[in-house]
């Protein structure tokens, strides 16, 4: 019980502060996306996917083991034998998604791979996607002139989660909600 | 406004049915009930359905179009206002092996 609650404030707690930092930190480097978002209704939704796909919050799932053998690519991967899924990675694969290290909030299909798949597809999802969509825009709205004080920021040392461990944006001033 | 689920792609994910409960409902554990024509104001909460799908199996025409009739209607005698009006079930399959 201890245990799942442990696991819940993590991946429910850390990983969606990364996906609003990692998602502000791409805003504020592509301005032209940032004004649409202040503009354009319901833009929120597909930025939010390819955020998602561009900057996951998740980069590896480390300790996962194949529950049978697999052919991936002419290997086969052994029953029991362990897995890093590098999900990260999958969401640059070229031949999944055109140009795909350019963040582009206008893709369609983006079938990326940040909450996992199948039965463990994250039970955080729609929660998540949620909460990302309402901040960003209330931050986009709101801040005047808001900038960077540091690019890049300094990111925690993890391999596995992504994001930085302060994101310091200066701006003028907080409109009004 | 207009919704098209694929079925040779949806996999019973039911990110639809968190987004958009008016519009999309899991039957059982697989299959997927939704409404294809879905009313105006929950225009927003079906873009984000369409968005969350995994697998990118919904798509969403913003414009009032004409509904063809239902493919395969349900029969089901309960007060469920979805199945009265006769909707489609599609069953999805999951990905993850067992
Ligand atoms: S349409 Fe997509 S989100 Fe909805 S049940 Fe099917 S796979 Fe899941």
């Amino acid at each position: 019980m201890i245990s799942t609650l442990v696991l819940l404030l993590i991946a429910g707690h850390e990983t969606t502060v990364n996906l609003i930092t990692n998602g502000w930190l791409t805003l504020q480097r592509h301005p032209e996306v940032l004004q649409r978002l202040r503009s354009e209704p319901r833009f929120a939704i597909r930025l939010v996917e390819e955020l998602l796909r561009y900057e996951p919050s998740v980069h590896i799932l480390p300790f996962r083991s194949a529950i049978s053998d697999i052919e991936v690519g002419g290997t086969t991967i052994r029953m029991g034998h362990p897995i890093a899924v590098l999900l990260a990675s999958g969401n640059r694969d070229p031949q999944c998604f055109p140009h795909a290290d350019r963040f582009d909030p206008d893709r369609t299909d983006n079938v990326h791979l940040s909450f996992a798949g199948g039965i463990h597809y994250c039970l955080g999802a729609p929660l998540a996607r949620l909460e990302a969509q309402l901040a960003l825009t209330q931050l986009a709205r709101r801040l005047r002139n808001p900038r960077l004080l540091a690019d890049p920021p300094p990111y925690r040392p993890s391999p596995i989660l992504r994001g930085p461990v302060h994101l310091a944006v200066a701006y003028d001033s907080v409109e009004p909600a | 406004m207009r919704v098209v689920v694929d079925l040779t792609k949806c996999e019973g994910y039911a990110q639809c049915a968190f987004l958009a409960p008016e519009a999309f409902r899991m039957v059982g554990d697989e299959a997927l009930l939704f409404d294809p024509a879905p009313s105006a104001e929950l225009g927003e909460k079906v873009l984000r359905a369409a968005a969350a799908c995994p697998v990118q199996a919904l798509q969403v025409d913003l414009a009032d179009l004409p509904v063809p009739p239902p493919a395969e209607t349900v029969v089901a005698a309960t007060d469920d206002r979805l199945r009265r009006e006769g909707r489609i079930v599609v069953a999805g399959l999951w990905k993850a092996a067992t």
